[in-house]
């Protein structure tokens, strides 16, 4: 729908089924694996990281909707949407962002993984570890692992 | 009837050496389905008269010598609108040996419409877009 | 008389992609005629070497606008003989139907723009409309008007819902009334008959000789079709005419269109059929392992025969990606068809060949005997 002449929205949606437009992830279902954005064609999909969050960034600029990204996400976390491209007066703002929060460490508070990641991990661990004290060392930094392991072997040995 | 108030704004398309998918969409435009002329639009190919500059393609250096002498003009004068991921960032030919582009290495741009290609109903968006900037350069002018 | 030097394009109302003529006029009549390419190329060739076997696909589609799925057909029946690989029935009827439609919206789309440089511009408008129908088709049943993304290698992505096909064919129906009524009445009609009858005559030697290929052939007697005579996907078992005439002059490559859009339209009726009844669900067929080898594709594009020849390595990324399309192959007559025509009707000429500029520009040039390097070939 074309609207008034003083204001233009940003996306134009289509009203056909099964319309071929920008991709939108679901932040519920993704790990921020990254599989979408290496098999991306034009790399116009990218995943970063900024304080305790993990970014994932679509730049409409580049996409040409082939739906490659949604035949390759393990997770079916990424769809197609009605969107039909983006009209902007910046190229910086040719970008559709979405946070997908981040476990930090809980020593030291740097950014690990997502949280979806972990909990999955969780899930296939308590299936044969019973050591509860081993079993929270998944949600620590790699740094402050390594401190944990040295302590635990210390008390083994004193 | 038309609105008496409706001014004609005209449009000059510049191909900038693409697949000619978005030049085709852009051709449509005048189909009643879509409608430009509703909004006063309509193509010209005399460059002195237009007030909008419409860039499709990567814009390879021969289609570049060609039109330079236009793009040299247009700064300040001209609405320059980027149609197509070509336009905008090179889209899928990036890295390729012949362009010159992306268009906004060449010359400003000031409204930007993303695509592959772009539907008919978002370029004439992007174009209202773009005739929104021109009133108010007017009334500014104006006042 | 003295000569003049006209120059056309490469931008030009008409004339829907770049290309630059240069004619040399003498009493209204042209005396000599030669071209320049080039403006539309992006160095394909060069950037399949850099991306794998499937991006591929999407790079080879954006070739040319008009014409994508042709490529991409082409391309992916290369790569599957190449590798050996089996395409399942239904997903053969599928590549038929989209070939058809495809061709249907390209004959619309360079008729129109012929009506456009003959002056018909009621003609020229009435053309653009009915060929949203098809427009429509492709959006409904691809998700996109240009650049549909239906080929894979080994099959195809999307299957067909019948109530959408059935939407389509009666749709269809009303475009082909349309079509049967204005070649009723244009082919006696006085206007039209000046601008194009005995004009741009190819007579069947020099379309011989400068080997020519699609419509512009069979418009002058040359009766060859790749989906009869090398038939591919399931045209084998479609019934239809490949239609010819024998005079070869602009009428009978305007007419030769229209009569093909029917004949498209009665092979899309055939495929649609063989598709609903079709037992086996399967859409592409899967495979493992590539290795060094090479394969050759060849396809009825809208044009002409469209050719691809693609060579593998050990890794997903290719050897070298050629093709070779049918525009070039038509373009050189331009030359010898031009002389002695009166200037105004060059446009109408130009047109009736179907020049598709953007998948032209493939070529290195040679001048004066000599490669020219790449880069200096401004």
């Amino acid at each position: 729908m074309i609207t008034e002449r003083d204001h233009v929205d940003s996306f134009v949606l289509s009203d056909v089924e099964g319309f071929k437009g920008l991709p939108e992830v679901d932040v519920d279902k993704c790990t921020g694996c990254g599989v979408c954005s290496i098999n991306c064609p034009t790399r116009a999909i990218e995943i970063t990281r900024k304080d305790k969050e993990i970014l994932h960034r679509v730049y409409s600029g580049k996409c040409i909707a082939c739906g490659r990204c949604q035949e390759v996400c393990p997770e079916e976390a990424i769809r197609l949407s009605k969107k039909m491209g983006q009209i902007e007066g910046k190229k910086s703002s040719l970008v559709i962002e979405k946070k997908i929060s981040a476990i930090a460490c809980e020593i030291c508070g740097t950014p690990i993984a997502s949280k979806l990641q972990i909990e999955k991990i969780k899930e296939k661990l308590k299936q044969t570890s019973h050591d509860v004290e081993r079993l929270s060392s998944i949600s620590i930094c790699h740094r402050c692992k390594s401190l944990l392991t040295k302590k635990l072997f210390d008390k083994m040995i004193h | 009837m038309k609105n008496p108030e409706t001014r004609k704004i005209f449009i000059y398309h510049i191909l900038g050496g693409s697949c000619n998918g978005c030049d085709i969409e852009v051709k449509v435009l005048s189909l009643p389905k879509f409608n430009m002329a509703k909004y006063g639009f309509e193509f010209t190919y005399d460059p002195e008269k237009a007030d909008i500059l419409l860039i499709t393609g990567i814009l390879t250096q021969k289609c570049l010598d060609q039109v330079s002498d236009v793009l040299k003009q247009a700064l300040n004068k001209q609405i320059v609108v980027a149609v197509g991921d070509c336009a905008v960032t090179g889209g899928i030919f990036f890295g390729s040996y012949t362009m010159k582009g992306p268009v906004n290495k060449v010359i400003p741009v000031d409204v930007y419409v993303s695509g592959c290609p772009p539907n008919p109903r978002l370029i004439l968006q992007g174009l209202l877009k773009a005739s929104n900037m021109i009133k108010n350069r007017e009334e500014k002018r104006d006042s | 008389m003295t000569e003049e030097k006209i120059v056309i394009g490469p931008f030009y109302p008409a004339l829907e992609e770049p290309i630059q003529f240069h004619l040399t006029v003498k009493n209204g009549k042209i005396v000599d005629a030669s071209f320049k390419i080039g403006f539309h190329h992006r160095g394909i060739e060069k950037l399949a070497l850099k991306r794998n076997i499937w991006e591929n696909i999407l790079l080879v589609e954006r070739i040319c606008g008009i014409c994508s799925n042709a490529h991409t057909l082409c391309y992916c029946r290369a790569v599957e003989k190449a590798l050996n690989i089996e395409v399942p029935p239904k997903a053969k009827h599928i590549r038929v139907i989209v070939s058809e439609l495809e061709r249907i919206h390209s004959h619309m789309l360079i008729l129109g723009a012929l009506m456009h440089s003959l002056n018909f511009h009621s003609l020229f408008n009435d053309i653009m409309i009915n060929r949203e129908i098809v427009m429509e088709a492709f959006e409904l049943l691809c998700g996109n008007r240009v650049h549909y993304g239906i080929n894979t290698i080994g099959g195809v992505r999307r299957n067909f819902p019948e109530k959408l096909l059935r939407n389509i064919l009666e749709n269809l129906r009303k475009l082909e009334s349309f079509i049967q009524t204005t070649i009723t009445n244009i082919e006696n009609k006085k206007e039209f008959c000046e601008k194009t009858e005995n004009v741009g005559v190819i007579s069947k030697s020099l379309a011989k000789k400068f080997d020519v290929v699609g419509p512009v052939a069979r418009a002058s007697g040359i009766s060859f079709d790749l989906r009869k005579y090398h038939p591919y996907e399931s045209y084998a078992d479609i019934d239809f005419d490949v239609i010819t005439r024998a005079d070869g002059d602009v009428k009978a490559r305007t007419l030769i269109r229209f009569e093909e859009i029917i004949q498209s339209i009665k092979i899309i009726n055939q495929a649609t059929d063989k598709l609903l009844s079709e037992k086996n669900v399967s859409l592409y067929s899967e495979f493992h392992g590539i290795s060094p080898c090479e394969g050759i594709g060849r396809v009825e594009a809208p044009r002409g025969e469209l050719f691809y020849y693609v060579s593998l390595t050990n890794t997903s990324i290719p050897k070298r990606v050629k093709m070779r399309t049918p525009t070039f192959a038509n373009i050189p007559v331009l030359s010898e068809i031009l002389l002695n025509e009166k200037v105004e009707l060059a446009l109408g000429i130009i047109n009736s060949i179907d020049p598709c500029i953007a998948c032209l520009d493939r070529s290195l040039i040679i001048k004066n005997g000599r490669k020219k390097n790449e880069k200096s070939r401004n």
